[in-house]
């Protein structure tokens, strides 16, 4: 017999909820930190992350008033950080939509305790991503003439055979997507926060945008229906998102961009850095926000292999580039893959790339590591650096470095290049701290539901037992 | 429950062990023997055609095999519990990877007519000629027959050692062997992705030989899951009405499997939506031949048809949940994927011999039923005699109550 | 104000307000008040509970429908958008792929289709339940807020002239741990 476990997982799983719990003990627990007042470390955050914000007005200013020269890219490297950056934040948003839909879909219950956090990040994600096209075209105010189609005088339509234009569809639906998932879920959660609040004036703000939700058996009834159909739309929506994302480079002829796998492998990478986005924050404010008893290790463990199956993919995307380089017998690509890759001027970034993407998350296989917190948190800093150093391989290496060696030139970034991602950092960490003081950070209502079902299945597997 | 069992919780399940199935065993058995041996004389008569036909029907099938076998592993790596008491089919199917080791031997004796690469034509062109060169390395018989074997032996491997596991849990009930599976299970994806890929490209990309594509491997994946997901619901479909299972299997079950096959239903449309789009657009010469042949006049309706009926039908047949729920309406969406499949297995491998238009030679039917009847009695051969469920699965009692 | 109140010819929608202890029992209670004739039963839960739907009698959720319908039009929206920009009124030769290009339109055709069907789940549900409804009579209650947090209560509309009384002893016993009446109040 084994010695009696709390647990009634004969494996010994950990818990997904930690203590002996009521709705009462969760509701009041997970709400606290949006109820009490902000502390000094919320503040000193703050105040970091906006003056990161200021470097990114700067810099937006200087490059509206100057013009895009001021970036560092130039013919024939046209597309640098402001692409490498819009990628990058995009892939990040893409965790958020993974474990909200996906693993909803799968009913992973672990999700629970992570999914709103998590759909927050990928809206800031996105916010800072679309800046970046944005600015990318020059003359924003310009965009919506360039981009959208509408009726004009002129009568010039849109080119749609350009998945640049594809783009502008995608991550305008994604952000639409997202947003109306992510306040459909928070509605239950807002009216719990009215009904908890002390404050008159909290009980007016909350109130309102609980839009009068009084947890009705017919509203939930479609209720459940709408949030699973916004689930299931939504992760065909994250795949095509990032696939559209990838088809700005795959739909070229640029040796190192034209590949057929890059729409599953640009997926995979944007689970993978957005899972390390979610670790890189989830770590800290679960200590500080007193949230471990629902976000447990057995949360960080399932997170930390998602990132060693998404780093695998990463890495099988990376064999296939290299194996079907030689295969093809191009001398472009080979040059490409096996000359500038390796061996360029850009060697290190490719080398940082390979070293964090690949080798790094292989240390998840062994459960010492996968439940380390210093250890997972480090790697997960180190896998942002890695998908980072990816798209500016894909980018800047690709692109510095083509078919004629005659228009080969080097490129640096610029300090406005610069500022615009350290800007960037700090406008995601501004409204991520703001998230964390004004909304439920955990999906309340969900966990509620949880604790609901596996106190069930405690007493079902009692019976089973007895 | 006797006390020998480290399981406490493990249900007493009524069940005594499988002995249907003669019929697939002996009559399907024989019969895939002569359908094998009518290919066998067609591949002297007309070799070329022959030998085509079996790729595809050893492609086919083979692709299920090896599908079936990652299914299995992906199941035991995510932890799932729902999927307990249809497992065991899902063993048997992955099980049966081992007897493409022996019907591997006519490809390797046939290689010379099938691929172009194995004796290149010297008024094959130039530029045709030195790639070919290039490829040596890679592209030449013994290579060829080698990595054949190592995709097959880690497969089989990795099937043999997870249902053994299994077999030896029905009797001892160990909870170690949980862990163990998921284990392997985890930790031999990369080496069977990595190996159903490589076969993709060596069994069926290297048919153009000057042709390549980086996705084709998820290609010939994704489709291969799809087609062993519907034989998963076709067999525990039948399972169901014969009374195989102790009636623990549900609708529950079924309708996750139909899940599931919509899902990849989904996914296999977007690997190939992306490489058709992909080679579309940029419009390199080295490689929309592929598409031009397999959209030019003779093969356009057979490319036409896998758009409809290997996404939009199925798509929109497995979106009802009336019908997911229904193992007899599942299992003939099933069978008509389990048919479409075998028409992209097609439409990838005979265009190179026929490049003029679809034509059916009678060896594509025989080799089908050759291949197909003679796994399938093989697999039905490993589950008799055992449990139909594994019985002492510690987590087989939540698998009955599934109730997502 | 007060002059107009009996002029306004506003009558005061009446509720009974009952909580019940558990998931179960106000399942089982609101089986018994609808087998009772009552017929605007409502529950008002912190969690959506399984079968809730079945014991409040509802019919098919119209979400789906709605969301499908959202689908098909963002297909059609799209193609054609698309066909009439590209080919009927701005036809460009690019890199000299046809003028309609299939392959080329179904990026936008799906992203479309996803928005308005996203859409109409969203909007749909807030159409279908009437929301945003800043002021609802059950709100009245003071016990009632814990509905959001961990009580579970039912609720039944009573009709003009009903008798009160009856009603709160009907839902007492069928099963709620406590029941109140409560009345609109004019605004």
């Amino acid at each position: 017999m084994a010695a009696p476990n709390l647990s009634h997982d004969p494996l010994g799983e950990l818990p997904l909820i930690e203590g002996t719990q009521t709705d009462q003990t969760i509701n009041d627990s997970l709400l606290t930190h949006v109820l009490r007042g902000a502390g000094k470390g919320w503040w000193m955050l703050f105040g970091c992350a906006l003056s990161m914000l200021g470097l990114l007005v700067i810099a937006i200013s200087w490059t509206l008033y100057k013009g895009i020269g001021v970036w560092g890219n130039n013919i024939p490297v046209g597309w640098a950080f402001g692409i490498i950056n819009f990628v990058w934040w995009i892939g990040i948003g893409h965790a958020g939509t993974l474990i909200s839909a996906i693993l909803l879909l799968f009913q992973q219950k672990w999700r629970t305790s992570i999914n709103r956090f998590a759909e927050a990040m990928t809206l800031f994600a996105v916010i800072c991503a679309l800046l970046f096209p944005l600015l990318h075209t020059g003359r924003p105010w310009f965009a919506a003439y360039w981009l959208m189609p509408y009726p004009s005088v002129q009568r010039i339509w849109p080119q749609f055979k350009s998945p640049l234009t594809w783009d502008v569809f995608a991550v305008s639906t994604y952000f639409t997507i997202s947003l109306l998932f992510w306040f459909l879920g928070l509605v239950p959660d807002l009216a719990a926060l009215r009904e908890t609040t002390k404050s008159k004036t909290k009980r007016f703000i909350y109130g309102l945008f609980a839009m009068g939700w009084r947890g009705s058996g017919r509203h939930w009834a479609e209720y459940k229906w709408a949030y699973l159909l916004l689930a299931g739309l939504s992760t065909p929506l994250v795949l095509s998102v990032h696939t559209i994302v990838s088809f700005d480079f795959a739909t070229s002829v640029i040796p190192g961009w034209h590949t057929t796998i890059f729409p599953p492998y640009f997926v995979a990478g944007a689970v993978f850095s957005g899972f390390a986005m979610v670790m890189t924050w989830m770590i800290p404010a679960r200590h500080f926000l007193g949230l471990k008893h629902v976000v447990t290790m057995k949360h960080l463990e399932n997170m930390n292999k998602i990132m060693l199956v998404t780093g695998m993919m990463v890495g099988y995307g990376y064999l296939m580039e290299h194996f079907i380089a030689w295969y093809s017998g191009n001398p472009y690509e080979m040059g490409q893959f096996f000359l500038t890759r390796w061996h360029g001027p850009m060697r290190w970034i490719f080398r940082t790339m390979m070293f964090c993407n690949v080798v790094v998350p292989q240390i998840f296989w062994l459960k010492r590591f996968r439940t380390s917190i210093p250890v997972m948190w480090v790697a997960a800093i180190l896998i942002n650096v890695g998908m980072w150093c990816e798209r500016f391989n894909i980018v800047v290496t690709s692109l510095h470095r083509d078919f004629l060696p005659s228009s080969w030139k080097d490129y640096a970034p610029t300090w406005v290049d610069l500022s615009l991602f350290i800007g960037t950092i700090g406008l995601f960490s501004t409204l991520f701290l703001l998230f964390l003081k004004f909304v439920p950070a955990v999906a309340l209502t969900e966990v509620k539901e949880l604790r609901h079902e596996l106190a069930e299945h405690d007493v079902v597997a009692g019976e089973t037992h007895a | 429950m006797s006390a020998a069992t480290s399981n406490p919780q493990a249900p007493v399940v009524e069940l005594a062990p499988f002995r249907g199935g003669r019929r697939w065993v002996v009559g399907g058995g024989a019969a895939g023997l002569v359908f094998l041996i009518l290919t066998f004389i067609g591949m002297a008569v007309s070799p070329r055609e022959a030998f085509y036909s079996y790729l595809v029907a050893f492609a086919y099938w083979c692709g299920i095999a090896m599908a079936s076998v990652i299914l299995l592993m992906i199941f035991h790596a995510t932890h799932a519990r729902w999927m307990t008491v249809l497992r065991r089919p899902v063993e048997v199917m992955a099980a049966s990877v081992a007897i493409f080791l022996l019907l591997f031997i006519p490809l390797a004796i046939g290689m010379k007519h099938i691929y172009i690469w194995v004796d290149p034509p010297a008024d094959l062109g130039r530029e045709a000629l030195r790639l070919l060169a290039h490829k040596r390395p890679y592209l030449n018989p013994t290579g060829f027959v080698v990595r054949a074997v190592a995709y097959l032996l880690v497969a089989t491997f990795l099937s043999w050692r997870l249902y053994g596991w299994s077999l030896r849990q029905d009797k001892t009930g160990e909870v170690a062997l949980t862990q163990r599976q998921r284990n392997l299970g985890a930790g031999g994806l990369p080496f069977i992705g990595i190996a159903i890929s490589f076969a993709a490209f060596d069994w069926l990309m290297s048919l153009n030989p000057t042709w390549f594509s980086t996705v084709y491997g998820v290609y010939f994946f994704s489709g291969s899951l799809v087609a062993s997901l519907s034989l998963l619901a076709i067999v525990t479909g039948m399972g169901r009405a014969r009374n195989v299972f102790g009636g623990h299997m549900t609708d529950e079950h079924t309708h996750s499997v139909g899940k599931l096959m919509l899902a990849f239903t989904c996914f296999w449309t977007y690997i190939a939506f992306s490489q058709l789009l992909l080679i579309w657009i940029a419009g390199l010469p080295e490689e929309t031949p592929f598409y031009i042949t397999r959209f030019g006049a003779g093969w356009a309706w057979v490319g036409a048809l896998l758009i409809f009926g290997h996404f939009f039908l199925p798509f929109a047949a497995l979106l009802s949940r009336s019908l997911k729920r229904n193992p007899f309406r599942l299992g003939v969406v099933a069978g008509w994927i389990l048919l479409i499949h075998y028409v992209d297995i097609f439409w990838l491998v005979m265009p190179s011999l026929h490049p003029e238009g679809f034509s059916l030679h009678w060896t594509n039917v025989t080799a089908f039923l050759g291949v197909g009847l003679v796994a399938i009695a093989f697999a039905v051969s490993r589950l008799r005699g055992r449990f139909a469920i594994p019985v002492k699965d510690p987590y087989l009692a939540d698998s009955f109550r599934y109730r997502p | 104000m007060s002059a107009g109140h009996e002029d306004s010819g506003f009558v005061a929608r009446r509720f009974v307000v009952a909580e019940f202890a558990t998931p179960e029992a106000l399942l089982a209670g609101t089986r018994k008040v609808r087998e009772g004739g009552y017929k605007d039963v409502d529950t008002h839960t912190p969690i959506p509970i399984h079968g809730l739907e079945a014991a409040l009698g509802l019919g098919r959720p119209k979400i789906p429908t709605i969301v499908l319908c959202g689908a098909i039009a963002g297909i059609c929206i799209a193609y054609s958008m698309i066909y009439f920009c590209n080919v009927i009124d701005f036809p460009i030769n690019v890199a000299n792929r046809p003028m309609h290009s299939p392959p080329a339109n179904i990026p936008i055709t799906f992203e479309l289709a996803v928005l308005l069907a996203g859409g109409s789940s969203f909007f749909g549900f807030f159409t279908l339940a009437g929301l945003p409804k800043p002021y609802h009579p059950i709100f009245e209650s003071e016990q009632f807020g814990r509905a959001a947090i961990d009580a579970f209560f039912l609720s039944v509309e009573l009709p003009v002239g009903a008798d009160a009384d009856r009603a709160l002893a009907d839902v007492r016993a069928a099963g709620a741990a406590s029941a109140e009446l409560v009345h609109e109040s004019e605004r």
